[in-house]
């Protein structure tokens, strides 16, 4: 059997895809028969024309689950038990999916043949209308959208029963090849922000529901194909990078809400509407409305810990051995932004001065954003530079860079495809020169000189530039309203911060394009 | 259900409670005040300021998370001794031996989570805006939270004392060495003399004071231990009783107004 499909895997993929199922299922339903009215959007005014679900459905559905749920443990007894299990979730799924879809088609074509509605006549919205919060476009068609996602329930469902079935679907080689080949510290890193960039631009497009159910499905298809790769699922299902993965998850999906608060809450103001968290001024009682809240969350997390304990045992190596370091020897994994930094700058920039200028400056946000806008409700428009700089730093800054280190730098640290094997006799060329070099050998052709200060000249000369002339204009120019405003001593630290902050990128760059090694390079202070 | 409104009426639950069954108004305000646990909250909140989709619950997470460390953590102890004879072999005992093997599971998911939670929370904090005045200084005690967070998991990870704790954690302490002035390694390092002595050596520099050795060593395992187990613990509790109190003073979860 091919090396990235054993039986195990089949069997984990099955289940993945039935979950991908589920969730596609239960949003055919919901676009189907859900009562959908968007945030802020009042139903006074709304005549209530959701349809009902047949009401075979409901109780087919749950006692199909139910013995679903009932047949897994029993798989000691039976001997096919899981997979009846898998059969009958499958079942549930099927029958959710094509119903919701089959539903809407023959309710859309109850709707044309008995012409327009009356509430539509006099231009009133019914509730079998998205109705789009301000600022998100038109309606939706919830017809199209619960025959779209009934479609992809039932394709996930096929994909599960292949592997089910032994089926060995993965993913073409050439696409890996092609993956690999264009993956690289620069290509990531870039591609991340301009992904971010992105976003920033265009978030009124991404703020809508379906362009994130559409990127979340990709997202779902492709991390399912990689974990058809030998090497991928070697790399991801470390149990130490489990969470990893978990955490891209979460962070994708907090970053997606706040950005459609926002973008909701923005088109709001601009039409004089208030913003969504001033919806519900009223004051509730702590008990019951905040604690049974909390005790829920309590229970919830300490289920999904215990699952999580049983599931996924703690790892533990071989005893520790003074001589015997492993290849590569990885900082624990919240630290990994910091040792990818270890490519580009000294320990003392990378390990100390770094974590430290992270700490202080994160200190200093309150003090120096003296915007007193967009405090308590989510908004881009209110703040944008804050907003931007905040997310580049944390996003992509952090958690990106964590990414690579744990999941694309292997033995010597060095870059490998996502299903690349990590081979430890790889050999990457380094060839990375000083500026010195570069200006004295290269561009002006001569030795360099003996004595440092004249050697260092030009790095001296482009920190200065860097790290004083350019505050002191960027104070004249881009900031002087902000200097005027918050004054000088505010202005000079976000300049100098930010410019800091700008440095790591730069330096990136510099590597990428000239392999520039050292700005500065004195023994023992290299910048 | 009267079993429980009888057992509300007798001497023991009033002993306890301090409090009625909370099923009016008027006992559910009275719940919030007399109950140690509760009295953190105030009695009424902001509807939006409690919205899942608006906090993440994320602070709360994190300080759930904190919890089932120190409980979980507690119970490690009890098995766990940080030497090198047996700090190894102790964690390996744990899932064979230990019955519900999965102490160590719980906890060191839960670490992981922690961290991730507190990140998202600061997240949250920063995208509302929540750290606007008047919670400066929250803020600034959530940093130093942050910091703490990570310190812990950090110390934490050495404890096993496998391959994998032992080489991360060289690889962390080792920036120690790189410390600008107090570093063998770190620029400026020769400058501190006493007498023409060099006073910043590998036996006394900052990675030293960390470890209390010139490598990850024995001392450092006791370092590390006391500092996870105790000092930091009970350094990070403190703060989280003060972020809550600020929480509180600052007039509650942000909102907008
Ligand atoms: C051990 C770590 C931490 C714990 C247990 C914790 C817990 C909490 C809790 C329970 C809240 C109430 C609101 C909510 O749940 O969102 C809160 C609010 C707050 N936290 Fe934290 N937090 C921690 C770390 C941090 C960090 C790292 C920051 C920022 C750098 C921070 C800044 C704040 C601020 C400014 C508020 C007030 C927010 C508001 O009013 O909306 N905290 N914290």
């Amino acid at each position: 059997m091919h090396e990235d499909a054993n039986p195990d895997v089949l069997a984990g993929l099955a289940w993945y895809y039935l979950l991908a199922s589920t969730l596609n299922a239960a949003a055919a339903c919901r676009f189907a028969y859900h009562e959908m009215v968007s945030e802020g959007a009042s139903r006074e005014g709304c005549s209530p024309r959701t349809r009902r679900p047949p009401a075979w459905l409901a109780p087919t559905s749950i006692a199909l689950y139910a013995l679903a749920l009932g047949a897994a443990p029993l798989r000691g007894l039976l001997p096919g038990g899981l997979t009846l299990a898998y059969g009958l979730v499958a079942l549930a799924n099927g029958l959710l999916a094509l119903a919701a879809g089959a539903d809407s088609a023959h309710f859309a074509e109850v709707r044309a043949s008995s012409g327009v509605h009356a509430d539509e006549r006099e231009g009133r919205p019914t509730l079998d209308d998205h109705i789009p919060a301000v600022g998100l476009g038109g309606p939706i068609n919830r017809t199209l959208w619960s025959l779209v996602a009934a479609v992809i329930a039932v394709v996930y469902l096929a994909i599960g029963l292949t592997y089910l079935f032994n089926g060995t679907l993965v993913l073409p080689g050439f696409v890996r090849a092609a993956v690999d080949s264009a993956a690289g510290p620069t290509s990531f890193f870039l591609g991340a922000t301009l992904l971010l960039a992105g976003l920033f631009a265009f978030r009124r497009a991404f703020a809508s529901g379906l362009v994130a159910f559409g990127i979340a499905n990709g997202a779902i298809l492709a991390f399912g194909l990689s974990l058809t790769d030998a090497d991928f699922r070697e790399i991801v299902a470390r149990p130490d990078n489990v969470p990893i993965v978990g955490m891209i998850v979460l962070v994708a999906a907090f970053t997606w809400l706040a950005l459609r608060r926002a973008v909701i809450n923005d088109a709001r103001r601009e039409a004089g509407l208030p913003v969504l968290e001033e919806l519900e001024p009223d004051k509730v009682l702590t008990w019951p409305d905040l604690v049974y809240v909390e005790l829920i969350c309590m229970v919830a997390l300490t289920l999904f810990l215990i699952a999580w304990a049983v599931a996924l045992p703690a790892p533990l190596e071989q005893p520790a051995r003074a001589t015997e370091a492993p290849n590569p020897s990885k900082a624990p994994w919240y630290f990994l932004g910091l040792q990818e930094m270890l490519v580009y700058f000294d320990p003392w920039l990378a390990g100390v001065a770094l974590p430290v200028l992270i700490i202080v400056g994160l200190c200093a946000i309150p003090y120096l954003d003296t915007n007193k806008d967009g405090a308590g409700y989510y908004t881009i428009a209110s703040r944008p530079f804050a907003y931007a700089v905040f997310q580049f730093g944390f996003l992509v800054l952090w958690i990106v860079l964590i990414v690579l280190g744990t999941f694309l730098r292997g033995p010597n640290w060095n870059f490998y495809g996502p299903y690349e094997r990590w081979d430890p006799h790889k050999v990457v060329p380094l060839n990375n020169v000083d500026l010195s070099d570069l200006v004295w050998v290269r561009a002006l052709g001569r030795a360099k000189p003996s004595w440092a200060l004249v050697r260092e000249l030009p790095g001296l000369t482009l920190l200065a530039l860097y790290l004083v002339a350019l505050p002191t204009l960027l104070l004249r120019t881009a900031f002087k309203d902000y200097a005027a405003r918050s004054g000088r001593t505010r202005a000079v630290v976000t300049v100098v911060l930010l410019l800091l902050m700008a440095g790591l990128p730069l330096k990136m760059i510099l590597r990428w394009t000239l392999n520039l090694k050292y700005l500065i390079a004195v023994p023992g202070f290299n910048i | 259900m009267p079993i429980l409104e009888r057992l509300a009426k007798t001497q023991a639950w009033k002993s306890l409670f301090r409090h009625p069954m909370p099923t009016d108004r008027r006992s559910r305000v009275q719940v919030m005040l007399s109950n140690f646990f509760l009295h953190v909250h105030p009695v009424s909140v902001r509807k939006q300021g409690i919205a899942l989709s608006y906090t993440w619950c994320m602070g709360g997470a994190t300080f759930f998370l904190f919890l089932v460390e120190v409980v979980t953590g507690v119970l490690l102890m009890f098995y766990y001794r940080p030497t090198l004879e047996h700090a190894y072999n102790d964690v390996l005992a744990l899932r064979d031996v230990t019955t519900l093997g999965v102490l160590r599971e719980l906890h060191r998911w839960a670490a992981h989570a922690m961290v991730i939670a507190v990140w998202l929370h600061m997240y949250r904090v920063f995208l509302t805006g929540s750290y606007k005045p008047p919670r400066e200084f929250n803020w600034v005690i959530g940093v130093m939270l942050l910091v703490l967070t990570l310190l812990l998991s950090f110390t934490g990870y050495l404890l096993p004392w496998d391959q994998l704790a032992v080489w991360a954690i060289t690889v962390g302490s080792n920036m120690a060495s790189a410390t600008p002035g107090l570093g063998v390694e770190g620029p400026g390092s020769g400058f501190l003399t006493l007498n023409g002595v060099k006073l910043i050596t590998p036996t006394s520099d900052a990675r030293y004071a960390m470890l209390g050795g010139a490598s990850v060593g024995e001392a450092a395992l006791n370092r590390f231990y006391v500092l996870h187990c105790v000092a930091i613990p009970l350094a990070a509790s403190l703060l989280i009783m003060v972020h809550f109190w600020r929480v509180r003073k600052d007039g509650g979860i942000s909102g907008p107004l």
